[in-house]
């Protein structure tokens, strides 16, 4: 991961289990907003907050217009609320160590119109879908695998997002855009960068999952779960021989 | 990170395009032949326009995130005028090979030395001149670049 500024067009898009930052041409704002309750005294030397009041959102996506299978058109058809995840590539395409923002959202419309001829869609998000509350307020967190194909077990090294051991828990977000079969996507842990050391991260699993596009998730661990300094992706192949995938991790 | 024009234009001379020769900034001929051609070269008069910086932050000179861009001109001469038996038998050639450059730099995802790279606009096709002054079929491709300081 490099450090600095970067360029909109190192944002990538997965919604639902599809690529769609080839049809997107603007996202946002990524919102991560808290309550401030007025209900602050004279005696109060600051005014009040509510930490746990968090408003999440990704805005409006503005898009063209695309039938083809597994793109922009193909979200809105499918039912529920969406698994997002926005992330954001340093002046390249986005790499393990690339923030990333996630929730889970409802499409709140779906408008096509016309821009100076061609045929572009808005598609504006509402919150984060509360029949599916997590225990975490927190948006951002780090790619752990871009988008690529898998064939076998993960052996290399992972990253160091923090710098340190947390205990607060977290949570997993994945997407898969293609697969042949069933496998488990995780993540795993280590205090030590070295591929023996690492080990599940528990509850940071997608369970048996049939690989295949339109397939997400977003997987929370304990609030107290403790997560060791480096992070990794790891697969369990089952039927499936290839999977492309998606994985980031919110370490709060 | 600082301005980086000569690894630019080192970056744009290396892009592959299939039967045509890129110059870099320290190749500019002083005289075409024929044989030469076709071939694209940093346009020495008036390579850099619009030159622009945008200061993004706080901050002196040396701290403060700044956006600078500009255009840059390369000229493309196909051939000769009247190389050919007919006065325009090569023009479609020349045509082929500014689009063909203008391809690979729209196929760009990363470049040395830049942020970003855009075709910015394609001018003067017809008879363009050499630095000696010799006639050819031709044109200008301008490209738009973005550069990081700090």
């Amino acid at each position: 991961m490099a450090t600095g500024r970067t360029l909109q067009k190192w944002v990538r898009i997965y919604a639902g289990g599809y690529e769609l930052c080839s049809d997107a041409r603007s996202i946002g704002p990524l919102i991560w907003q808290y309550d401030i309750a007025d209900l602050t005294t004279m005696c109060d030397e600051v005014r009040g907050g509510l930490p746990v009041h968090a408003r999440l959102g990704i805005g409006v996506l503005n898009g063209v217009m695309d039938n083809t299978a597994s793109h922009l058109h193909d979200l809105p058809i499918t039912s529920g609320s969406h698994v997002v995840m926005i992330p954001i590539g340093i002046r390249a395409a986005p790499a393990a160590g690339d923030p990333v923002y996630n929730g889970r959202f409802y499409i709140d419309g779906y408008e096509s119109t016309d821009d100076g001829g061609a045929s572009v869609v808005n598609v504006p998000f509402g919150d984060w879908d509360v029949a599916n509350l997590i225990n975490y307020s927190k948006p951002w967190g780090i790619l752990i695998h871009p988008l690529g194909a898998e064939t076998a077990v993960n052996t290399a090294i992972g990253i160091d997002d923090r710098g340190a051991a947390t205990a607060l828990g977290g949570y997993m977000v994945y997407q898969v855009t293609a697969g042949n079969g069933t496998a488990t996507i995780k993540v795993q842990d280590a205090a030590t960068n070295t591929n023996p050391s690492f080990s599940d991260l528990t509850g940071a699993t997608s369970g048996v999952i049939t690989a295949a596009a339109g397939v997400s998730g977003l997987v929370a661990i304990g609030v107290t779960a403790d997560v060791r300094r480096y992070l990794r992706w790891q697969i369990v192949l089952g039927t499936a021989t290839t999977v492309t995938f998606v994985v980031a991790f919110v370490r709060i | 990170m600082t301005l980086a024009i000569s690894t630019i234009c080192d970056s744009i001379s290396s892009l592959s395009v299939s039967g045509l020769t890129i110059k870099d900034l320290n190749e500019i001929p002083e005289a075409i032949t024929g044989r030469d051609c076709p071939v694209i070269y940093p346009k020495p008069d008036g390579f850099v326009t619009n030159f622009e910086m945008v200061r993004n932050s706080f901050g002196g000179g040396s701290t403060a995130k700044m956006t600078v861009t500009y255009d840059l001109t390369y000229r493309l001469l196909g051939a000769p005028i009247g190389a050919g038996r007919g006065l325009f038998d090569s023009y479609s050639l020349m045509v082929e090979k500014v689009y063909a450059f203008i391809d690979a730099v729209l196929a760009v995802d990363t470049m040395d030395g830049l942020i970003d790279i855009v075709p910015a606009d394609a001018t003067a096709f017809g008879p363009v001149t050499d630095p000696a002054g010799g006639m050819f079929h031709g044109a200008d491709v301008i490209l738009h670049v973005m550069e990081f300081v700090n």
